[in-house]
This record gives C-alpha cells, structure tokens and sequence, in this order.
C-alpha cells in the first residue's frame, strides 16, 4: 500500500509544477519575441490547461494523495531543467522547430502528471 | 480538461459551518460581573500576546483577501478567451447522494473555480485565527484585574476546543484530534483551581498543561499559511503570464505602461508574500512565547523575548496589512 503524501511533499509537487507552467510562459514570451505567434499560441493553450490542472491540486491540498511523491517531485526537477535548456536554445536560434516540439512535450507531462494525481482523488 | 464534483452537505452554504468564537470572546468582558484583584501577576506579556494574536488574524485575513481578488479577476480573464469553462465551473446542479437519490439542499459543481476555494479557505482562517485570539483574550482576563467564573472557564474549554476542530476541518487541515482535545481534559481544573486560590502557580500550571495545544494549533496555523503562499503563488504566476506576454507584443508606445503595470505587480506580491511569511513566522513563535507567560509568573528571572518578537512580528503584519490595504486602494 502506498504511504500518504505529507503536506509539505505535496506543495512540492505543486510548486515544480508551478515551475513548469512559469518556464511555459518564458517559451511562449520567447516565441512571440522569435515572432512565432502561432506556436507561442499553441504554448499559451497548453500552458492554460495545466493552470487549471494545478488549480485543481491547489484545490485538493492536504487531502489523502498517496503518490510516490520523492519520484514524481524529481521528475519535476528533471522536467523543469530540460525545459529550461530547451528555452535557451530557442531564444539562441538553435534547432527551434524540433525545440518547440520536444518543449511542448514537456508541458504535456506536467499536465499528466497533474491529472495522475486528480484522478486518483476522483 | 480537469473536472471535480464539488458536494455541498445539505444544510450548508459555503462548507465552513462553525460557531464564531469572536461573538464568544467578545461576551466575556461584559459577563464579568466579578471584579477580584489579581495584583501578583503582570498582565502586559498576556496583554501583548493578546494584541499579537489580533495582528495574526487581521494580517492573514487581508493576504487572503487580496488572493481571492487576484483568483476571482483571473477567472473574469480567462473566460474572455475560454467561456466554455467559465460556464462549467460556475454552473450549480442538484446533488445526488451515493444511492442516486436528489439531495433536497445540497448543491453540486464541476471543477469549482480557485477564488470560491479560497473564500471558503479565508472564512476557515479567520475562524481559525479566531480561535487563537479567543484564547489570548481569555488569558488576559485571567491575568488582568478581572476574573472569570467557572461556567464561563468550563464554556471557554469547549468552546476553543470545538471551534479548533471544526476550523481545522474547515481548511481540510491534518488535525491530531487528541492533541486539540487537551484543552478541554486537562486545562479547565487547572483554570478553576487559579480562580479560586488566585496563586499564579495555578494559573501557571493551568499555561503549562494547555502547552501541547498550543503548539498544536501552531503547526496548523503554520500548515494553513504555507498553503496560502501557494495559492497565492498560483495567482501571480497566472497574472505574471499574461502581463510578460502583454510586455512582448506591445508596440513601443505602449511597453512602458505595461512594464510600469508589472513593476506594480511585482512590489505587491512581494508584499504579500512577505506578509505570509511573517504570519508563518509568527505561528511558529506562538509556542516559545506561551511557554514564556508560563515562565512568567515564576519566581526568579525569565525572558520575555519570544513575546516581543511575536508582538514586533504581529506590528510587522498591520505595516503589510496597512501597505496592501493602500496598494488596493490605488488600484495596482
């Protein structure tokens, strides 16, 4: 049986997915600036979905999580670093279409790992 | 997109139900019929720990304020662009209980919006805080020239202990209900035998039982304003967003204003954060500076150093609550 979450973990959780939605804005302000307004858009899109599924965590804090909080707070960090690399070299020019691609996937993790949690409260 | 049925229980409007113990704080100076001297004891160190619990509840509830304005503005925002979920998380149902049959009273939604979160969030700190303030407030009578009778002692336990548990349950915080429970087991004869003998070794012995309450309440007060940063957090970085993107796409004319709007923003949320901070600082000096009154009315030298470092954080908390209040009032 999975231990319960603390408190403390789970604002953890929240806040490198906190992260991940503000590195989601510099993308979206780095492409607008790159003058790729429809991929900032697509950005902007993503980004909103997972404002609301962190509203909904925000939400549910304190509530019985139960989830292996050590490995999905380090998935964040992990997350959280490539995205960052990811920003750079778009802002720098490199490889910016395939950069774009593999940013928005990470944005797309974040709003799984958040919806992981939800339904598991459901 | 995430949905959540949010259930009300039949009989409740907003999922905070609680006796307010202010209306019971504040009936207690005026019962006091019995005016018996109590030269022995120093009141100002409960006095201060008093008025610091004040400045806690009345810093809280503004921070909380401002968050549900940011979180409710946001939702106004973003239905601009998306209505649909706007339209979802504000619609009310008729609730169905477990064996599908239509609750009479109670209401249900889909993915409640943030800022009806956070109201409720705010209504269960203030009653939480209320509690806290109840309390000092007591101890002040008990240490002032005023006295209290044994009914209002015995009605002052279970008054604080209820409205502890039923705060707590309010802000879904993890509550240890032994722990709250205290109060009303062990403290009442300690505060009845002070009553009767006037000996500050009662009253002490009376601060001394009711320390583990304390410091349980603490940890909740500590748990709900580190929440609060989070919720908080939430608000600006949402705000943050739409203003950098604001920033980039405006022609040159117009970047100075919107940075200006950002700088605003910026001085405002450190405020606040500040503010929580201090409020979360002030939760965790609570302990040391009720172990302090205790010491107090020993013989011998004590300290008061933790009840002045409370009461310079609770002025702390009004400076903020003031700046925030003026910040709002100036429309940044």
């Amino acid at each position: 049986m999975m231990a319960t979450t603390s408190s403390g973990e789970q604002r953890q959780i929240i806040g490198q997915l906190q992260i991940t939605y503000s590195k989601g804005n510099d993308l979206r302000v780095s492409l607008l600036l790159a003058d790729k307004a429809p991929d900032a858009q697509t950005v902007q899109k993503k980004n909103r979905v997972l404002e609301q599924q962190i509203d909904g965590l925000i939400s549910r804090l304190l509530d019985q999580w139960g989830v292996d909080a050590g490995s999905v707070i380090e998935d964040g960090r992990k997350r959280n670093r490539q995205l960052q690399g990811m920003i750079r070299d778009i802002e720098n020019q490199i490889d910016v279409a395939n950069k774009v691609i593999k940013a928005i996937g990470f944005i797309d993790d974040a709003i799984a790992t958040a919806k992981k949690i939800l339904v598991k409260l459901a | 997109m995430w949905l959540r049925v949010v259930t009300r229980p039949e009989g409740s409007t907003d999922g905070v139900r609680i006796a307010r113990p202010w209306i019971w704080a504040g009936t207690i100076p005026l019962a006091l019929a019995l005016l018996i001297g109590c030269a022995s004891v120093n009141p100002m160190p409960f006095q201060e720990f008093s008025k610091s619990a004040q400045d806690i509840r009345t810093g809280a509830d503004k921070v909380l304020e401002t968050d549900y304005e940011m979180a409710r503005e946001r939702m106004l925002r973003n239905a601009k662009t998306d209505p649909g979920t706007a339209i979802k998380q504000l619609t009310i149902d008729r609730a169905v209980g477990p064996q599908g049959e239509v609750k009479d009273f109670a209401w249900t939604t889909t993915g409640e919006p943030l800022f009806l979160t956070i109201r409720r969030y705010r209504r269960g700190v203030d009653d939480f805080n209320s509690v806290l303030v109840a309390y000092a407030q007591g101890l002040a009578n008990l240490a002032g020239p005023v006295t209290m009778t044994n009914e209002q002692v015995t009605e002052m336990a279970s008054n604080l202990t209820t409205n502890a548990k039923e705060a707590a349950r309010g802000l879904q915080l993890d509550v240890n209900q032994d722990k709250l429970a205290l109060f009303s087991t062990v403290a009442v004869g300690a505060f009845q035998q002070y009553l009767v003998s006037k000996q500050r070794s009662d009253l002490r012995k009376a601060l001394v039982e009711n320390q583990e309450w304390i410091v349980e309440v603490s940890r909740l007060g500590g748990e709900a304003s580190k929440n609060m940063a989070t919720a908080l957090w939430q608000e600006f970085l949402a705000l943050q967003n739409d203003m950098n993107a604001k920033i980039a796409t405006a022609g040159a004319g117009a970047r100075p204003t919107a940075i200006e709007e950002k700088i605003a923003l910026n001085e405002k949320f450190v405020d606040q954060l500040e503010a929580l901070k201090t409020l979360d600082n002030a939760y965790a000096n609570v302990p040391t500076a009720h172990a302090e009154l205790s010491a107090s009315l020993q013989a011998g030298p004590f300290s008061l150093e933790s009840i002045r470092e409370l009461s310079a954080l609770g002025k702390r908390l009004e400076r903020l609550y003031q700046k925030l209040k003026k910040q709002d009032a100036g429309g940044s």
